[in-house]
């Protein structure tokens, strides 16, 4: 059954995903392509225009190909739980030999994997646009020079654990975010007459509370100064374990958060669907 | 499609009715192969198990009989009416024989009579 | 085995606090093999009662058994329902949805499908969204009776529909029987369905006001199911 899910999940998903990876990867053969041409170098003023505007154009689209390319798959895979498991469709959906649960973590696991599909693709688009030129490669080197440096005057030994560790919160940050939306619809059908607005609501309060929480962390920092001192000097002692430990204190923290919203989901579509 | 029925009457009767109907008129002679439950029910437009009913209802009552992975048929048999019939005319050619007899009168002379009267019958037709 | 393919026990089901129950103490017993309507005015409670067999709704107290057991994915494999709304996902075309139909539950008969999109004249090809409301009511019907269902949920089949539509979907719903499935038919066009129903129960206000059978009910009060009703629910 998971399987067939997902088959249905990728199915009903490559009708978006495959174009804008296309869009956003042709944009950037496009960009490496009019870049290959050097303004300067062309006597005929009109053509050296044309040519610098291209550039420019070219440049702004990619950008905008990749924002929008997180952006709309972001909406496409929200519109589509929405329609799928609360709408007219949810008819059929939450009538399938399939738990609730099983649903929406299917759906999860899938907005997350196409998450990261969308980090691959731009980091592809980057890569393409850098082809033949020195350019990325000084880059990249500069980057991994720099960021090395910091860690060994850290005190870590391993960059590439950085590397892997970042990845698990990146992953862990994609399952928060998606857990949290889907929670957000799951929690909203409850208003019969006003799903979509149930859903911004919850989404407005889960935000509000994360604002509330963070004035009562800025605000307690005049307090505890003397606690907040004794903390620097623990931290400095070993800056690279900290700094381990605050990554993997995120990673925990997501994943607990998104198991929370995952729970809250599943218990709104078992017992308090509402369809139309 | 459907067949119309009665709204005030089962609808089981009124098929049974029907059929019944055909089997007494002689449109249905003895040893039909009558419709399936199934089949019924479906030209009927009814229920399966209405169907059903009307049929082991005039199984009960002798129009029809079950052969064994066969399906059902007509009766060989006379129809209930008919043996009815047949046993009236049997049971009272019995007493008048008898009774006749008992006045001490002859078979040769109560065949005459029965002739008489058959004739004489046949004459105010 | 028991031989009730549906059992309720002072099911109840309430939306909000206060005010009337939608669903109210109701205690319900049917047999596997029959066809059984489930008569009431709007409101009565028929579609609340029909979702939750479905498991679309939770009960708010009482029990409710689908061939002994409680409403989960063991009895969603086993119950077939045609809700009275569009399901169908717009941009599939109607090969996908049978296709679909077809992985998910494990008794739908692919075969029977096609045969009843191609006398329907139905493309397999076209998307539903484009179909008219008359199709698309037409591919649910298929999708549902193709499925080998122990119990068929039909909610208002023929409201919609043409009056030869109506007759096919009772004929399909007639050859489709056998004595391991149930039929439960809401409607309110009881006189189209009373003779293909065995039996019948009549929701009031969310509560059984009776349940009989069609001949019972022909032999006791001396008219249709469908007069008894206008009687019994006289305004």
């Amino acid at each position: 059954m998971v399987k067939k899910l997902f088959k249905y999940e990728w199915i009903s998903g490559r009708r978006f995903i495959v174009p804008l990876s296309l869009v956003v990867l042709g944009l950037a053969v496009l960009g490496r392509l009019v870049y290959l041409f050097d303004p300067s170098e062309i006597s005929f003023v009109p053509l050296s225009i044309v040519l610098s505007l291209s550039q420019g154009l070219v440049s702004f689209f990619n950008v905008l190909g990749v924002g929008a390319l997180f952006i709309v798959s972001e909406i496409m895979l929200i519109i589509r739980f929405y329609r799928n498991i609360v709408g007219q469709e949810g008819y059929l959906t939450m009538t399938l030999p399939v738990t609730p649960g099983t649903h929406v973590l299917v759906k999860t696991v899938f907005s997350v994997i196409v998450s990261l599909w969308n980090v691959i693709v731009s980091a592809c688009a980057l890569l393409i646009l850098g082809i033949g030129t020195n350019v990325e490669m000084e880059i990249l080197n500069d980057l991994y020079f720099a960021a090395s440096s910091i860690i060994e005057s850290l005190g870590a030994v391993n960059f590439a654990f950085y590397i892997v560790e970042g990845f698990i919160a990146l992953v862990a940050l994609f399952f928060f975010q998606f857990s949290l939306l889907y929670a957000c619809i799951s929690v909203g059908q409850l208003l019969k007459k006003h799903r979509v607005l149930g859903a911004v609501l919850a989404y407005i309060a889960w935000y509000l509370f994360t604002q509330i929480l963070g004035l009562i962390f800025t605000f307690s920092m005049f307090f505890l100064e003397g606690p907040i001192e004794t903390l620097f000097d623990i931290i400095v002692q070993g800056p690279a374990f900290w700094l381990h430990a605050s990554i993997v204190f995120f990673i925990l923290l997501y994943a607990a958060l998104s198991l929370a919203f995952f729970a809250i989901s599943r218990h709104m579509l078992t017992k308090k669907l509402n369809l139309e | 499609m459907a067949w119309k029925f009665d709204p005030e009457r089962p609808i089981y009767l009124q098929i049974s009715e029907r059929l019944t109907a055909e089997i007494v008129s002689g449109r249905w002679p003895a040893g039909t192969k009558v419709p399936t439950v199934r089949d019924l029910a479906l030209d009927a437009g009814v229920n399966p198990n209405t169907a059903q009913r009307a049929l082991s209802e005039m199984e009960r009552d002798g129009y029809l009989e079950t052969r064994r992975g066969d399906g059902r048929y007509v009766t060989e048999r006379d129809s209930e009416v008919q043996r009815q019939r047949r046993e009236t005319l049997a049971r009272r050619s019995a007493t008048f024989v008898g009774d006749m007899k008992a006045l001490g009168f002859s078979d040769a002379e109560i065949l005459e009579a029965a002739e008489f009267a058959l004739k004489g019958d046949t004459s105010h037709e | 085995m028991s031989d009730l393919i549906l059992e309720t026990r002072a099911l109840s089901k309430r939306y909000q606090k206060v005010g009337a129950p939608a669903l109210w103490n109701v205690d319900l017993e049917v047999r596997k093999g029959r066809i059984v309507g489930l008569l009431g005015p709007n409101g009565s409670g028929k579609t609340t009662l029909i979702k939750m067999i479905a498991g679309l709704l939770t009960p708010t107290s009482g029990e409710l058994l689908i061939d002994g057991k409680a409403p989960g994915t063991e009895t969603k494999a086993i119950v077939s329902y045609l809700p009275d709304h569009n399901f169908l996902t717009g941009w599939m075309t109607v090969e996908d949805t049978i296709n679909y139909h077809a992985d998910f539950f494990a008794d739908f008969r692919r075969d029977r499908a096609l045969d009843m999109t191609g006398r329907l004249g139905l493309d397999l090809r076209q998307k539903t969204k484009t179909l008219s409301k008359g199709n698309q009511e037409k591919l649910e019907l298929i999708l549902c009776m193709s499925r080998d269902a122990g119990l068929y949920l039909l909610d208002e089949p023929i409201a919609g529909v043409d009056p030869a539509t109506r007759d096919y979907i009772l004929q399909t719903i007639l050859s489709n029987y056998t004595e391991n499935s149930t039929v439960l038919i809401s409607t309110h066009l009881i006189a189209d369905v009373e003779p293909a129903l065995e039996d019948v129960i009549f929701l009031r206000e969310g509560r059984i006001l009776l349940q009989s059978t069609v001949d019972d009910i022909r032999e006791k009060e001396g008219k249709s199911v469908d007069e008894y009703f206008r009687e019994v629910f006289k305004w």
